[in-house]
């Protein structure tokens, strides 16, 4: 037997099914829970934001056109709540950066200023978490908006059609802040470095 | 900054023709802020792409969350505190309640209540009643001095 569509789903859904909106939760979950870990990065409140966005967008379910795809819908009503979340709560990335020795810090910039495959690079062979942390530290310092239009054009590889629907605003804003995000990274990414004398051996 | 480094993000996103391609690596073989910046997003983004994402299947629950009947203004109230807790708070309210009630004092009548109920008697009353309302500003002040 074909497993139903998700218009058909929401049809259930709305007329009071619990079963299928559970089915829905299950056919999208895994990629809520990429965008609230790859934009609000690893924490122990990432379940109770996987269940809000769900529920946000149950609460909307009888708006939702059915003429376009379900699984952008709910990218969207994800990307927005952590956007609001970023917006709200101070995040602990930079000081788990500042918590780590200097001489660490210091190695972590250089094997991300490094050429992939040179030395111990970021290739994946050094300090994997290591380079995570730089990355989240580095990120926590973007504008909310930036840092999400970034996460889904670079890491989660979506073109600028698909970014621009998940953020809500025009394709060309969309690029203006991936843009926006990628200069703004190097910048700080530079200031981390010299702050810790590593700035004159990053060439 | 040249302005050939206002490619670098067509460059990334791959949407340089092959000649606009080959072009721009032509400057970044001379240019080391583009190389700096390019090596830098390829390093982060791939450490980004190696962290683990950890799932836990929650459909079940949420489920069962939005089918939930939606909470009263008492059970929100009640969910913020413990059970002993909030029976403590109620009983506190209550103790509050009553010796606010025998307070000495408590429920004296002030000389505008006071005032107020001689109106409504001289409006459904007598003509004495009538003459008094004309003259209430009076009464009030002389009510108040008393209380005082």
């Amino acid at each position: 037997m074909m497993d139903p569509s998700d218009s058909e789903l929401i049809e259930r859904t709305l007329k009071g099914d619990e079963g299928a909106f559970a089915e829905l939760v299950r056919r999208y979950q895994s990629a809520v829970w990429g965008t609230v870990h790859r934009v609000l990065g690893y924490s122990s409140e990432n379940e109770d934001a996987v269940q809000e966005v769900f529920l946000r967008a149950y609460a909307a379910l009888r708006r939702f056109d059915h003429r376009y795809p379900f699984g952008p819908w709910v990218t969207r009503i994800a990307t927005n709540y952590c956007i609001d979340q970023l917006r709200r709560k101070r995040s602990r990335k930079v000081q788990l950066w500042s918590e780590l020795r200097e001489h660490e810090q210091e190695r972590l910039l250089r094997d991300l200023s490094m050429e992939r495959g040179s030395a111990e690079g970021a290739s994946g062979t050094g300090d994997p978490e290591g380079y995570v942390r730089v990355a989240r530290a580095l990120l926590d310092g973007l504008n909310p908006k930036y840092r999400a239009a970034f996460i889904l054009r670079e890491v989660d590889d979506k073109d600028y059609s698909e970014v621009a629907a998940a953020l809500g605003t025009s394709e060309v804003t969309a690029r203006v802040r991936v843009s926006r995000a990628r200069a703004e990274l190097q910048r700080k990414f530079r200031a981390y470095l010299s702050s810790c004398g590593a700035g004159e051996r990053e060439r | 900054m040249k302005r050939a480094c206002a490619l670098l993000d067509r460059y990334r996103d791959g949407e340089l023709d092959d000649a606009g391609r080959e072009s721009f690596e032509r400057h970044l073989a001379g240019c080391g802020e583009c190389r700096a910046r390019l090596r830098l997003l390829d390093n982060l983004v791939r450490a980004l792409k190696m962290e683990p994402v950890r799932t836990v299947d929650l459909s079940a629950r949420i489920a069962r969350r939005a089918f939930a009947p939606a909470p009263t203004w008492y059970t929100l109230v009640a969910s913020c505190f413990p059970p002993r807790l909030a029976l403590a708070a109620a009983a506190l309210g209550v103790l509050l309640f009553v010796f606010a009630w025998f307070l000495p004092g408590s429920r004296t009548v002030s000389a505008y209540t006071e005032y107020e109920k001689l109106l409504n008697e001289a409006e459904a009353s007598n003509l004495a009643g009538r003459l008094l309302v004309q003259n209430d500003s009076e009464l009030l002040l002389q009510l108040i001095s008393q209380e005082e």
